[in-house]
């Protein structure tokens, strides 16, 4: 027992735990100034459809975004009372990146009962869009792939996903 | 299943999962239509046929604890531990497959609003099972290689945690958002790197049978080791994440080293006299177990409230609680069963629905995860490997040493739960280390065993095993009374012997077939070697029973019930030869197999007993053991006759035949007081068989004495087991090979049928010869056959 405690052993502990602190140090000095990562944008947002193109202009529609950095996930549902609650599972449908002049977001809209009748072969059709967030609101343009028009639109953050924190 | 068999039966596999997709698309649509209004609350939680959440929940728990049991054993079957599979299982649930292959039904079954109360039940479970790991942790495995284990330990955290650091500046910027602070990310992805699983490790260490060895020693000294002290760099990269700095988690830090402390002590001081009531009643009152589980509910709410996480709280009163063997083992066995069937299973379904492996879909985020694993081992690997080595451990030692120190699994997903929790971790990485868990872990029982085969294991063995001298290397280390020219048996029986205290007729007969009998003078010309071996079988992969101390426990529980049944066969100088051999396994005919091989036995003697499923007493274990050994085996059927001094031998010329005469042949040697007679059975007037040329040799080899005590007559019966049975009423042990005239034959599909065994009035020794492939006709045929 008393080995471990001799001069040599104590010695090599404070030099690698030392050397290991300093390490994590330096990393995370050079890691706080100079990185940066992506804000944090997942949440749902709800949108003003008036302006929105063909079968995505029902009442209200809810766009959920799965934040992993700059990969981006979600969905995009109708958001009146039956499609409020966001399932445990849902496959998200929409994928993209997020990038410095903002975000990217594309995919099929399979929740949407409009926009899935809307094609002559039935299949689903797309949805491509391109936003930046301002503090709550994501404001950007958004189109049907198969056509080529791009609206603009707005849409307010309601419940963001929080991670839990303490308070005190 | 040969190789290339299980190839061809994956591809096939493969083939057939499109059209699995399809189906199963189908039936999920249908289900949800037909159900999707009871199953659903999204609509109206008020509507008549919704289904209230308990009942929801307590589907999903049936669904889960099912699941789990099946993948679990399963993941058995492939040699890997079961809380693996159980993981493997929850992951299933979740979007991961469930939700991919069926999503409507996956929907309908674990909607969100359900994700709370599982969450609620996960926590629960967690607790308990981190204040069992606390019970098991035993300062006993610190006794030994002290200054190598903490050396080894702390270097396999400090490499692990600087890789994990420098890696944090890759992901960082890629998986991570700004409100985590780098520091917080880097400290939890170094803490995740370095963490060694504790309880998964020491499950594998005693299914090995290596908690004797050097290697298993120091292995789980290391990773206690290394336990604790990640536990505490855990603790550290809460606290800095919840505040987002290091200078603001330094009260949180000190908070936690009080508490600490007053466990420590007053708490430790406490529980000491609690053990001490305990011992004095012997049993652990509901009065007592309300007060140690509200302890851990209280404990746990503390740490939560300090800043740390609730898990540690529950950890630390069970590392506190006296180890006192009866009030820990008890509380272990009150506890586990519930906690490890019932909620941990429910944390890993909820784990499961948090991992997304779909999200992982682009090659660059494979290859983030092939970064991120590949970090993880070498950190892990090279980092105890290099220490080891400096310590002066061999090669060999630490390679094994280092595989078993890259085991992450149980612990490392508890880690990451939090991490997710706490959002330090997003839904992505979290996949990515999960996926790196479940790898680490899978790994290290086959690297194990290729760095570290079984054979290597033996020749380890410490001291504290040296009658356990199976091995001629060991023997020869064996300094006690045995003088230089003690000659190694060269004839070596194995015995399995599953309950000591009703197997005395089988351990006698094995002694006779051994040694001669007391009086019969002379040296030993040819000395022989009795095994008795008495696997322990644990089934139950995570139970308190399967830690490495408790393993040793029932070792030397059995090691004494052994000595006792040796002693009562009151054969002089048994000690001598009779040495027995105790294993844990989980697979007993397997591990009966292999013992028998790397032993070189040339007798596997096996007693009957009946089979669970089946009449047949050959079949169950012992057919297994027929099945897996390749040696010679003898079965007995015992009925108890106290003298073996009639023998009969049932003579059909065919090799197990001899065999059995063989084994004849040695008793009568070995006592001068056995008589032998070798029974030929003419059918419908037939010429009589012959004794074999073989047989005939034999014969002419013995010495008169010998031969005089046996007889040859020829009966005429119709049917030859009807004969037999009838000498047998004469006999006091039967041997008889396994040959269709005595109506034990070996059928199709490898059953043998036992009629001889049901009627015949003696006691019946079964011979069955082992004979090699025949390896003219295996390149030409695909199958092999063997006798």
């Amino acid at each position: 027992m008393m080995n471990h405690l001799s001069l040599k052993s104590l010695a090599f502990y404070g030099i690698a735990i030392g050397s290991v602190s300093l390490l994590f140090k330096v990393v995370t000095a050079y890691g706080e100034a100079n990185l940066k990562a992506a804000p944090a944008i997942a949440g749902t947002y709800r949108f003003d459809p008036k302006s929105l193109p063909e079968c995505l202009n029902s009442d209200v529609l809810v766009l959920t975004i799965e934040q992993s950095g700059v990969y981006l996930s979600g969905n995009l549902r109708s958001g009146s009372r039956e499609g409020r609650e966001k399932t445990a599972q849902e496959k998200p449908s929409l994928f993209g990146r997020w990038e410095t002049q903002g975000l990217n977001l594309s995919g099929a809209v399979p929740n949407l009962a409009g926009c899935r009748d809307s094609t002559a072969t039935g299949q689903n059709s797309s949805v491509k869009m391109r936003g930046i967030v301002e503090q709550e609101s994501l404001k950007g343009k958004i189109s049907l792939t198969d056509k080529t028009a791009a609206t603009d639109f707005t849409a307010q953050r309601e419940a963001a996903v929080q991670p839990q924190k303490q308070e005190d | 299943m040969l190789a290339c068999e299980r190839m061809a039966l994956l591809v096939r596999l493969w083939y057939l999962l499109p059209s699995i997709e399809l189906v199963s698309i189908f039936f999920d649509r249908q289900f949800s239509q037909l159900y999707y209004p009871a199953l659903s609350i999204r609509k109206n939680p008020q509507a008549k046929n919704a289904m209230p959440i308990p009942i929801l929940v307590l589907l999903e728990v049936l669904i889960v604890i099912a699941l789990s049991r099946l993948v679990g054993l399963g993941f058995r079957a492939i040699k890997q531990p079961q809380v693996i599979g159980e993981i493997v299982a929850g992951i299933m649930l979740g979007p991961s497959l469930f939700g991919l292959v069926a999503p409507a039904t996956a929907t309908a079954l674990f909607p969100a609003e359900a994700v709370p109360f599982l969450n609620v039940l996960s926590e629960v479970g967690l607790i308990f099972f981190m204040f069992l790991i606390g019970l098991e942790l035993n300062p006993k495995y610190l006794k030994s290689n002290l200054d190598i284990a903490i050396l080894t330990s702390h270097v396999s955290i400090l490499v692990p945690f600087s890789l994990g650091s420098l890696l944090a500046l890759l992901l960082y910027p890629i998986v991570s958002n700004n409100s985590v602070s780098f520091t917080a990310f880097a400290l939890f992805l170094g803490a995740a790197m370095s963490i060694t699983a504790f309880p998964v490790l020491a499950r594998i260490i005693t299914e090995h049978n290596l908690q004797n060895t050097k290697l298993g020693t120091l292995a789980l000294t290391c990773a206690a080791v290394d336990d604790v002290t990640a536990w505490c760099l855990l603790a550290v990269a809460i606290a800095v994440t919840r505040t987002n700095s290091m200078i603001g988690a330094l009260p949180t830090i000190i908070q936690s080293l009080i508490y600490i402390g007053f466990m420590l002590t007053v708490v430790r001081w406490f529980l000491q006299r609690l053990s001490k009531q305990y011992n004095r009643t012997g049993r652990l009152t509901q009065l007592l177990l309300s007060g140690i589980y509200m302890g851990v509910v209280a404990s746990a709410l503390i740490t939560e409230w300090i800043g740390i996480h609730l898990i540690f709280g529950a950890f630390l009163l069970g590392a506190v609680m006296p180890k006192n063997a009866g009030l820990t083992r008890e509380l272990a066995e009150k506890t586990e069963d519930f906690v490890l069937i019932f909620l941990l299973p429910i944390f890993f379904a909820y784990s499961g629905l948090r991992t997304e492996i779909g999200l992982l879909n682009s090659p660059e985020l494979w290859l983030l995860c092939a970064a991120v694993l590949g970090v993880a081992i070498i950190g892990k690997y090279l980092g105890t490997y290099v220490a080891a080595r400096v310590c002066g451990i061999s090669n060999r030692e630490a390679s094994a040493l280092g595989w078993l120190m890259n085991t992450r699994g149980l612990t490392e997903l508890i880690v990451l739960n939090i991490g997710l929790s706490l959002g330090v971790v997003s839904p992505l990485l979290f996949t990515m280390l999960v996926i790196m868990a479940l790898v680490t872990t899978f790994m290290t029982s086959p690297l194990l065993e290729w760095t570290y085969p079984k054979r290597l294991i033996r020749l380890d063995i410490s001291e504290v095993n040296s009658e356990d001298s199976e091995l001629e290397n060991s023997q020869m280390a064996d300094s006690s009374e045995e003088t230089a020219n003690k000659l190694l048996p060269t004839y070596r029986i194995l015995v399995p012997v599953a309950n000591p205290s009703t197997q005395k007729g089988l351990l006698r007969l094995a002694v006779a077939l051994a040694q001669p009998a007391a009086g019969m003078g002379g040296e030993d010309l040819q000395s022989a070697a009795v095994h008795p071996l008495s696997l322990i079988e644990l089934n139950d992969d995570y139970a308190f029973e399967s830690t490495p101390a408790e393993a040793d426990r029932i070792i030397q529980e059995r090691r004494s019930k052994l000595s006792e049944l040796i002693e009562s066969l009151e054969v002089p100088e048994a000690q001598k030869f009779v040495h027995p051999i105790i294993r844990v396994t989980n697979d007993v005919a397997r591990e009966t197999a292999q013992i028998a091989e790397i032993d070189r036995a040339d007798l596997i003697l096996v007693g009957w007993h009946r089979p669970t499923f089946s009449s047949n007493r050959l079949g169950g274990r012992v057919g297994q053991i027929l099945s897996n050994a390749k040696v010679d085996v003898a079965i007995f059927v015992d009925r108890g006759r106290e003298r073996l001094n009639n023998l009969l031998v049932p003579y059909a010329a065919n090799i197990h035949d001899d065999l059995g005469l063989e084994l004849a042949l040695r008793l009568l040697v070995n006592s001068e007081e056995r008589r032998l007679t070798v029974l030929r059975v003419a059918v419908d007037g037939e010429a009589e068989n012959n004794l074999s040329y073989e047989f005939g040799r034999v014969m002419d080899q013995l010495p008169v004495e010998v031969r005089s005590r046996i007889e040859t007559p020829i009966v005429e019966a119709a049917e030859p087991i009807q004969a037999v049975v009838a000498a047998s009423a004469n006999a006091d042990l039967t041997i008889a090979g396994t040959s269709r005239e005595w109506g034990i034959e070996r059928q199709t599909l490898g059953q043998y049928t036992d009629e001889l065994a049901v009627q015949c009035h003696s006691s019946l020794l079964i011979a069955r010869c082992y004979v090699k492939v025949r390896s003219h006709l295996a390149s030409v045929l695909s199958q092999t056959t063997q006798y």
